[in-house]
């Protein structure tokens, strides 16, 4: 006899006698928040609104006792005991409700050069992040003693972990990423706020280039990991440029990301000088229109300054790709303060 | 060029294979979810050597600490150090043994985990005392108590590894996999201890990364052992008792400290061990107190126990935490479980 669930009073599926929830989830296509499946990540953690679950198994690392008096269970070891079960999840369902701000202390756990100019800095979140399928988000960093808070594009999307990676560039006079560069040690907390953005993959089937400037990157390849994570199979193109060859950053992830997705590749572009990993100097329009006859039907991801935004988007609409397929994230250094 | 049909009638049946052998080749799935786990694991999300290595400035910590913190990696080394060749060694087993493919494939996966978390315990030790775990001269009594414990311990490891090698292809997979569970239940409650208490930034990183690998593995276990469970013979519960009691010897030694029955050491051991937990615990590195740890170690045990019960397993005495139980034999000879 197969029993009844209703999640987040939004999803409704059955589990065959004696099946696990999140198992049987999956197994239909039914995606729900989850991570280890092993009872020890908590995010598919969900509160019994109706009826009765087998809790399973537990260790106690990703719910306590006293949340299974309270009535919550890990969806990836309970079984339905009762005909029909309703639950909430602690985290939102990916791609569902969408997530609501937040606002919290988080951690330094790393601030290490990746180039001359960009660091890469890992915070660790006080608290469980609602942040899920939130590629192309970015945060706003509050430093102490500088306002306005500073932006900066998360280069991965945050998981059950409460990590939070970003790429810090130096600007020239730049007081948040001279703070950041020079004062930010493991160990200091920061406020963050946020997700925020709209950058996201254009919805669409054909196929995808990625156009990172710099920094840009962060939005650009953490989308498009994240796209080949689900299991997106459009040709995907990240065309990274930067300025000379000591700019260049995460090859490891690039050309990870590529050997484990035979539709992913990507290309290095350096502009001003003689370089290893390219035969010419060139910009990214130049490329695009050397490497592309036609962009019409492609779809489009853009971040870096926003002169490199403009660039290339004007020139993949030369090429003719609709403006609505192109979704960008550009970042201006703010004025000191 | 011969016509295939006369060919045909020429042809001779090949010898016979003598099991266990990886020969032939099969693929066969009973548990799909073990595939779903596999493709989840194939970018475990972070790399040792790119964990901010270079904020672990050894001149701020005396040598004491740098020596007592490196003792510490080499201890957790005699446990995930000898994580890629004992889950290596057990995935050659699958396939000699015929086990379903996503089995063999989740085996691989936590090879390669294990290969990063030992790295992470040998950058640490290179990084706290070039040279180490053992080829550096201490300068303080304390270093030279440390490097002994060492030696002992890895003494001990290699007694380990021969019993593990002995009886890794004597038993089967729910005996396997109930002896690995017990070692990951073990790593889990260890490395999320000291992911809270640590406040050493590279070190909280390294312990959350692997913490999160380790659920993994949880979840390898659980979904063999989900299917194994309920039909076990009753010679396989009583193996797996035994496991359980050897498991707990065995596990103790980081969890808690060393039992007599399997680890063969000096004296001195453990009088040196605490002190030299006490100086690891001032530099920051998230040792829980022996109490903690003791208290930790027990939990972990009861929920294991909670959710084997149902199975009709018996669990084994383990006077040490305080749990009652059957008394069973402890056979130093059939140790396998591991991290
Ligand atoms: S998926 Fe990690 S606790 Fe359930």
């Amino acid at each position: 006899m197969s029993r009844t669930i209703l999640v987040n009073e939004a999803i409704r599926f059955g589990v065959p006698e004696g099946d696990i929830i999140l198992d049987a989830a999956l197994s239909q296509g039914v995606v729900l928040p989850h991570q280890c499946r092993g009872a020890s990540c908590g995010m598919c953690k969900a509160r019994v609104t109706q009826g009765t679950v087998d809790n399973g198994w537990s260790l106690g690392l990703a719910i306590s006792d006293q949340e299974i008096a309270e009535g919550f269970c890990l969806m990836c070891q309970a079984r339905p005991l009762s005909a029909e079960v309703h639950l909430r999840t602690v985290q939102p369902i990916p791609g569902g409700e969408g997530s609501a701000v937040q606002s919290f202390e988080a951690r330094v756990l790393c601030n290490t050069p990746l180039t001359p100019r960009v660091r890469r800095l890992v915070l660790q979140a006080s608290e469980p992040l609602r942040f899920e399928a939130q590629a192309g988000a970015y945060v706003e960093l509050a430093l102490p003693g500088l306002s306005p808070h500073r932006r900066y594009s998360l280069a991965t999307v945050p998981s059950s972990t409460g990590l939070i990676e970003l790429l810090v560039a130096r600007h020239p006079g730049g007081a948040a990423s001279g703070h950041i560069h020079d004062l930010l040690q493991p160990g200091d907390s920061v406020g963050v706020t946020g997700p925020y953005g709209t950058c996201r993959l254009p919805e669409g089937e054909g196929t995808v280039l990625g156009l990172a400037g710099g920094t840009g990157l962060a939005p650009v390849l953490s989308i498009m990991e994240d796209a080949l994570a689900h299991g997106d199979i459009s040709p995907m193109t990240l065309l990274f440029s930067v300025r000379d060859d000591a700019e260049l950053m995460l090859m490891d992830r690039l050309a990870g990301l590529a050997r484990a997705h035979p539709n992913f590749r990507y290309a290095l572009l350096v502009t001003e000088a003689r370089s290893r990993f390219c035969m010419k100097q060139q910009y990214a329009p130049s490329w695009l229109r050397e490497n592309h006859g036609s962009l019409a039907g492609a779809r489009a991801v853009i971040g870096g300054s926003p002169g490199f935004v403009a660039a290339c988007s004007d020139t993949c609409i030369a090429l003719g790709m609709e403006s609505t397929a192109i979704s960008a994230d550009s970042f201006t250094p703010v004025a000191q303060t | 060029m011969p016509d295939p049909q006369t060919l045909l009638a020429e042809i001779k049946a090949a010898p016979g294979i003598d099991g266990p052998n990886i020969f032939p080749l099969e693929w066969p799935v009973e548990t799909p979810k073990l595939y779903d786990i596999y493709d989840a694991a194939r970018d475990p999300g972070w790399s040792p050597h790119t964990l901010a290595w270079d904020t672990l400035r050894v001149e701020d910590y005396s040598l004491d600490q740098r020596y007592a913190m490196a003792y510490w990696f080499s201890l957790l080394a005699v446990f995930d150090g000898s994580g890629p060749s004992v889950f290596a060694r057990a995935m050659i087993h699958t396939y000699e043994s015929k086990e379903e493919d996503p089995v063999r494939k989740c085996f691989f996966s936590v090879v390669r985990d294990e290969m990063n978390h030992e790295e992470v315990c040998g950058r640490a030790i290179k990084r706290l005392t070039p040279g180490g775990p053992l080829g550096y001269v201490p300068e303080t009594p304390l270093g030279h108590l440390a490097r002994n414990n060492i030696e002992w311990l890895y003494y001990n490891g290699s007694r380990y590894w021969t019993g593990f090698k002995n009886g890794v292809d004597k038993y089967p997979l729910a005996i396997l996999f109930t002896s690995f569970l017990f070692g990951e239940v073990a790593s889990s409650t260890l490395f999320h201890g000291m992911y809270q208490r640590t406040t050493i930034p590279v070190f909280k990183e390294a312990f959350k990364r692997i913490g999160q690998d380790e659920g993994r593995h949880l979840g390898i276990c659980l979904a063999v052992l989900q299917k194994l469970l309920p039909v076990l013979t009753e010679e396989d519960k009583q193996m797996i008792s035994i496991q359980l009691r050897a498991g707990f010897v065995f596990l103790s030694g980081i969890l808690h400290e060393p039992p007599e029955q399997f680890w063969k050491l000096p004296p001195t051991f453990i009088p040196a061990q605490r002190q030299i937990d006490e100086v690891a615990r001032s530099a920051g590195l998230g040792i829980l107190t022996l109490d903690e740890r003791k208290a930790n170690w027990k939990t972990a045990v009861l929920r294991m126990k909670a959710n084997l019960d149902p199975y009709g397993i018996e669990f084994p005495a383990l006077p040490e935490v305080g749990i009652e139980g059957k008394e069973v034999v402890f056979d130093p000879e059939k140790v396998i479980p591991i991290f």
